[in-house]
C-alpha cells in the first residue's frame, strides 16, 4: 500500500463513519421522538404511506436512477480496490544527477546489502538495516550474542560495517544508529547417536 | 553473319554510402549496452530497464543514443566509481559496435549485495 492510499483509505473511512454516525443518530433521534411528531413522529413506521406513493408515483424512471447510483457505487468500490495494490514508486538514493546521466541505488538494495555486512560478525545473530533521508542515514536493528563482549560487536561495526557504508556512497560521514538487542546464544544441540 | 553489338555500359553506382541506410534498433543499442555493463568486474547482473510495454532500454535518435540499465553491483564496491566505469565502459562499446554516441546513460542500482569477483 503506497503512502496516497494510505491517506485515501483513511479519509474513506473517516466519510463513511461520519454518514452512518449520521444516519445511526438521526435514527435514534426519530425513535426518541426528538422530531417534532408532524414531520417524523416515531410513532409512525419508517415505510408509511408517504413513502409508498412517493415511489409510485415516481416509478419507473426512480428505478433506473437507483440503478445508476449503484453502478457509481460499484465503480468506485473496484477502483477503491485496484489502488490497494498501489505500491510507493521504489525509494532511490540519487548518487550523481551529470549530464551523462542520473545514477542511482536502491535504498532497500543498499539496505540489504548493509544488514548482510553487519551479519557477517559471528556475535550477531540477526540484523536490518533502513536507509533514511536524501543524505543517507544508517538505522540498524540489531540482534547480538550476549555471551560476545559488546566490544566485538562495536569493533565490528566501527571498523568493517560502516566503512564499507561511507566507501560505497563514497561520503566521508554516514551517521548510523544501531539499536542492538541481546540474545542468548542458542543452546548447543546434543547429538545422539 | 556476325553483327558487332556496341558495348553497353552499365550506369555507375552510386557512392557505397548512398547505397542503402542503416537503422539500428533500440533492442539492439540496449542488448549491447547490457553485455557491455556485464563486463565491469562489480557487476553481477545487468537488466534492461522496461517490461515489454514501456519503453526500451535504449532510444536510437539519429545517430546518438540514451541508454538505460538496472545493474546489481558487488558489495561493498564503491558505488559512484563503478557507474562511471560503466558509463564509460558501456558508451565506449557501444560507439565501437554500431557508431552511435550515448549520450545519456542511466544506472539503476536495483540491487546491492554480494561477494566482490
Amino acid at each position: 500500500m503506497s503512502r496516497k492510499t494510505g491517506r485515501g483509505n483513511r479519509w474513506g473511512l473517516a466519510l463513511v463513519g461520519l454518514a452512518l454516525t449520521l444516519l445511526g443518530g438521526s435514527a435514534l433521534a426519530r425513535g426518541l421522538g426528538a422530531f417534532s411528531p408532524d414531520w417524523a413522529s416515531a410513532r409512525t413506521t419508517l415505510v408509511d404511506g408517504n413513502v409508498v406513493t412517493f415511489f409510485t408515483r415516481t416509478s419507473p424512471w426512480i428505478w433506473w436512477l437507483i440503478a445508476l447510483a449503484a453502478l457509481v457505487v460499484a465503480v468506485l468500490a473496484l477502483r477503491w480496490l485496484l489502488v490497494q495494490g498501489r505500491r510507493d514508486a521504489r525509494h532511490v538514493l540519487r548518487i550523481e544527477d551529470g549530464p551523462t546521466g542520473v545514477t542511482e541505488v536502491s535504498e532497500s538494495g543498499m539496505a540489504h546489502a548493509v544488514a548482510a555486512d553487519v551479519e557477517s560478525s559471528p556475535a550477531v545473530f540477526h540484523a536490518a538495516a533502513h536507509l533514511v533521508g536524501p543524505r543517507p542515514e544508517v538505522r540498524l536493528r540489531v540482534v547480538a550474542d550476549e555471551s560476545v563482549p559488546m566490544g566485538e560487536l562495536s569493533r565490528h561495526l566501527s571498523t568493517v560495517a560502516l566503512p564499507h557504508v561511507r566507501d560505497a556512497l563514497d561520503r566521508d560521514r554516514v551517521p548510523a544508529v544501531a539499536r542492538v538487542s541481546l540474545e542468548p546464544s542458542p543452546s548447543p544441540h546434543r547429538v545422539v547417536r | 553473319m556476325t553483327m558487332t553489338v556496341p558495348a553497353q555500359r552499365r550506369a555507375p553506382l552510386p557512392s557505397p554510402e548512398r547505397r542503402g541506410r542503416t537503422e539500428i534498433a533500440d533492442r539492439v543499442v540496449s542488448k549491447i549496452a547490457c553485455v557491455a555493463a556485464a563486463e565491469v568486474p562489480e557487476v553481477r547482473d545487468v537488466q534492461p530497464r522496461g517490461l515489454p510495454w514501456t519503453p526500451s532500454a535504449g532510444e536510437v535518435h539519429g545517430d546518438q543514443a540514451v541508454v538505460r540499465l538496472n545493474v546489481s553491483v558487488a558489495y561493498p564496491s564503491p558505488l559512484p566509481a563503478v557507474a562511471a566505469r560503466l558509463r564509460e565502459h558501456v558508451i565506449r562499446r557501444v560507439a565501437a559496435q554500431t557508431g552511435l554516441h550515448v549520450t545519456r546513460l542511466d544506472i539503476t542500482m536495483t540491487d546491492v549485495g554480494g561477494d566482490l569477483p
